[in-house]
């Protein structure tokens, strides 16, 4: 849970969320209004605290082009999975 | 509201072997409508106008690393300072160096100088967004093509990149 914790807090902090709003499954493109800058902005303290580069703009486009289930690489849950993975690539 | 062709980058003077960094060079013009407003009778460059310098040259070190695939838009100014005016007729020195390269976005420090010395500086954000048109795109190529020293020739835009 810690990564969860670490994302949650900066989402909250960067995005003017608050606690209540963001659960494991709460999707942080349709479930809460984040406007892209903020996202830009969350994203690049998530990059900086883990040392990784979360490819955001490689699941954008995948939204863009309507693959399947794109959308759900944004729920927070995903995006911790990716972090700890790509924390662990790095590690390597 | 007057708005002049904002080109204020006159040469690239180096890019680092990593594509890293990058030194840009332009003179204030010794005259400018700008100036007729900021101030009259004592014409300085808006500072505005000194982190839009420093961002053009952030600009040109993400096309430089990028091929021309990609535009870079001015997303983000923290920690921005400015130590002394700039007057016309002084040639300034841009300089950007990439902090980090994220994925649709870039944030670089940057400084502007006069003989060495600091007059401003601010970490630039930059968005890397798909071009809104073609038209755009070749506009950009054809600037990115007059500074030899970026070594960018443009490269094909990436499927779902345009």
């Amino acid at each position: 849970m810690a990564t969860y914790d670490d994302v949650k807090d900066i989402f909250v902090q960067i995005c003017g969320l608050e606690e209540g709003d963001i659960a494991p499954e709460t999707n942080m493109v349709s479930d809460v209004t984040i406007d892209s800058i903020d996202f830009m902005d969350a994203t690049y303290e998530i990059d900086q605290k883990f040392g990784i580069k979360l490819p955001f703009e490689a699941w954008a486009a995948d939204v863009s082009d309507g693959k399947p289930g794109a959308t759900d690489q944004f729920e927070l849950r995903r995006i911790c999975e990716e972090v700890d993975r790509l924390k662990q690539l790095a590690a390597a | 509201m007057i708005l002049e062709r904002v080109a204020l980058i006159d040469r690239v003077s180096s890019v680092s072997d990593e594509r890293d960094a990058i030194t840009c060079e332009a003179t204030l013009p010794l005259e400018s409508p700008v100036f007729d407003g900021h101030f009259p009778g004592f014409a300085t460059m808006p500072g505005v106008l000194m982190i839009e310098m420093m961002a053009q040259a952030a600009g040109y070190l993400i096309l430089a690393r990028n091929r021309v695939t990609a535009m870079p838009i001015l997303a983000g100014v923290d920690s921005a300072r400015f130590r002394s005016l700039a007057r016309p007729g002084q040639a300034l020195t841009a300089q950007a160096k990439l902090v980090h390269d994220g994925s649709g976005y870039a944030v670089l420090d940057t400084t502007l100088r006069h003989e060495g010395q600091r007059f401003a500086e601010a970490q630039i954000r930059l968005r890397i967004t798909p071009f809104f048109s073609e038209e755009m795109r070749g506009h950009v190529i054809a600037m990115i093509a007059t500074h030899k020293e970026l070594d960018a020739p443009a490269g094909p835009v990436l499927a779902g990149a345009a």
